[in-house]
Parts: structure tokens; sequence; C-alpha cells
């Protein structure tokens, strides 16, 4: 992850037991309908990891939000589909049979943000994160409603993108497979 | 003294007829219809070395992207106002259309898709669809990213657990392509 957690600091020992329970490992290996049971442990797994990229974007919104005020509008919106989002995946992971992943109090950024430019960089590198964690749990589950739920929250990160690459008057716009770590085949 | 008798078998053996021909009838079977009607063929065994191509969803994916593809060459090459951004979406529907192509090609154990010739751009400029008119282009070009966001969308529920992150990756960009185009 390009905006990591500060897990290492000694001001969050929670972090650490930020690992999901041993109940959810127990889980059967065929996982039910999203949030009408136990999950999987690689879907509870690649659920969390979604998780705690969402509390990192939220995170980085608000140093985004510092330094880029005339984003303001976009960065609102953002932030308020990333909150839905990761309320989203808090409760599918209780649902799931594990413990949600909280926030830590900073995290680390990729590059210092200084101003707009950097601020518009972090912004990208905080949807391009969020799109390869709900990539991930699109490819660890084999249920089609949180497919669905993930093909969702990717999308809504690769319009971001495309919008932080406009702002910035990066080109190309758009890439062929957003959310892939590298691209197929 | 046998004429009545002979007259009754008479009246019997048509009676027993016209039954017969009504169960015929009713069971949908036409004793004076040509062999045409409902015939199994076995194929004969081709000369040609081809095997059959192997009934995967991912056909018909393959199939939208390549002429989602055919439609941007021929949009690149007819809209000069558009052209930068028309570009764009053809490389990424063209990265598209290789990537599904080897998905296909693993999934049945070759390394291309029959009858899809791997990375082969679409003949530009050649179809009926092409039109001078950039509007109507980019409608055309809008219509088939809502399709293939459709078609990949739906296609997530059966898929392995590889295509499904491919399949999501690829709705996402089409996606982007719609806003794009707006």
């Amino acid at each position: 992850m390009s905006t990591t957690r500060r897990s290492d600091s000694s001001a969050n020992p929670s972090a650490a037991s930020a690992a999901p329970t041993t109940a959810a490992s127990t889980a059967p290996a065929t996982a039910p309908s999203a949030g009408t049971g136990a999950l999987a442990k690689d879907t509870i797994d690649a659920l969390q990891a979604a998780l705690a990229a969402e509390h990192a974007a939220l995170w980085a919104y608000g140093l985004v939000a510092a330094y880029d005020p005339k984003a303001a509008a976009a960065v609102t919106a953002a932030i308020t589909s990333h909150q839905n989002t990761r309320d989203l995946a808090a409760n599918l992971i209780v649902q799931g049979g594990a413990t949600p992943v909280g926030p830590d109090p900073a995290y680390t950024t990729p590059h210092a943000v200084t101003d707009a430019a950097t601020a518009q960089a972090l912004a990208l590198t905080i949807e391009s994160d969020c799109a390869a964690a709900w990539r991930s749990v699109a490819g660890h589950t084999d249920d089609s409603t949180l497919r669905g739920t993930a093909l969702s929250a990717l999308t809504d990160c690769a319009m971001r993108m495309v919008s932080w690459r406009k702002a910035a008057d990066d080109k190309p716009l758009t890439i062929p497979f957003p959310g892939a770590p590298t691209q197929p085949p | 003294m046998h004429e009545p008798q002979r007259h009754l078998l008479t009246r019997r053996a048509l009676l027993a007829g016209t039954g017969l021909s009504a169960l015929v009838a009713v069971a949908g079977c036409n004793p004076f219809s040509t062999a045409a009607r409902t015939v199994t063929v076995t194929a004969e065994p081709t000369t040609s070395s081809q095997p059959p191509v192997p009934a995967t969803p991912i056909l018909s994916l393959v199939a939208i992207t390549r002429l989602h593809l055919d439609h941007l060459n021929q949009a690149v090459a007819s809209d000069a106002r558009d052209r930068e951004i028309l570009t764009m979406l053809r490389t990424d529907v063209q990265a598209h259309l290789t990537a599904l192509e080897a998905e296909y090609g693993r999934s049945i154990g070759s390394t291309a898709a029959p009858g899809t010739p791997s990375s082969t751009p679409a003949p530009t400029g050649t179809s009926s669809t092409a039109t001078s008119d950039p509007d109507a282009t980019l409608a055309l070009i809008r219509g088939d990213a809502g399709k293939a966001q459709s078609a990949f969308t739906d296609a997530l529920a059966g898929a392995t657990r590889y295509q499904a992150e491919l399949y999501a990756s690829i709705a996402a960009c089409v996606a982007t392509h719609r806003m794009v185009l707006s």
C-alpha cells in the first residue's frame, strides 16, 4: 500500500491486534451469501485489506482538503463515498464473523504533500490503493453479491482516478485495468 | 350370407385406419411430411485440423470487445475532432481484448481463441456503422461501453476468481470510458 499505516508506531499498539479473529479462520471454504453468515478466511482477509485502505483514504483526504482547497467539492464527495464504503466493508466483516480492523492515528504518505499538485497526486494514490483492495475482494470470493459490491466500489475509485488525473492534466486519463497490480495478461 | 361380413370387415378397417391417422396427428407425426423436418445430422468428420470451439461465456465477452474495438478503430479513422480521446479508449480496449484472448486460451489449454487472432486490430473504416458525424460516433462508442459494462458485470457471477478480477477491472474501465465520453 502506498499510503502506509503507521502500525509500527508505539502510539498505536492496538494495530497489531487488527488481524481477523480465529472464528473467521474456521469458516467453511465456500462462503455463503454476503452478509448472511460466516465468510471464508481469504474473503475476510481481502475485506479487511479493503477496510484498511478505506480508513487510510479517509485520513489522507484530510490532507488533500487542506492543500487543495479548490477541490473542496470533489474531496467532500470522495470522503462521503469512502465513508459509505468503509461502513459497508465493516458491516460485511462483522456479518462474516470477524472483527473489523480499526483506523490508525496516522499514515505515512508516499511523498510530502505541500501544495495542490502533490495533494492531487496523493488523491490519485488513495484511489489507486482502494481500487486494488476492492479488486482483490472480487477475486477472493465466489459470492456474486459480494463480487457486485466489490465491483461497485472499484468502479467508484476508477472514476475518481479519472477525475484526479483530469484535474492534474495527466495523460492518459483512463487505464485499462483499474486496481490491477500489474497489467494483464 | 358372406356379403354383410365382408362389409363389416371393410368398415372395421376404415375405422382402424381413421383412428390410427388421428393418433398420428395428435402425436405430432406426419407420415406424409418430407424427411427434412426433424432430422438429426451427425457431422461428417472434417478434414480441417481445427477442434470444435468449447462453449464458454468468455467467448461472448471476446466478441463484444472485438466489436467495440472495431467501432473504435472506425471512430479514430473518421472522427478528427475526438481522435485523441478515442485513441486513448482504443488502447484500453485493445488491452482488454489481448487479456481476454489470453484468458480464453488458458481456460481451454490453448494459446489463442479460435477465430479471434490474438491482438490483431479489427479492420478500420470498412463497416456500415462508420459515420462522419462526430456526435453519432461518440454515441455509438458510448453505447458500446455501456453494453460492455453490463456484459462484464453480468459475467462476474459465474467467473473463476482470476476472471472475476479481470472482468471487474474491465467493467470499471469501460465505466470510466462512459464518463469521459459524457
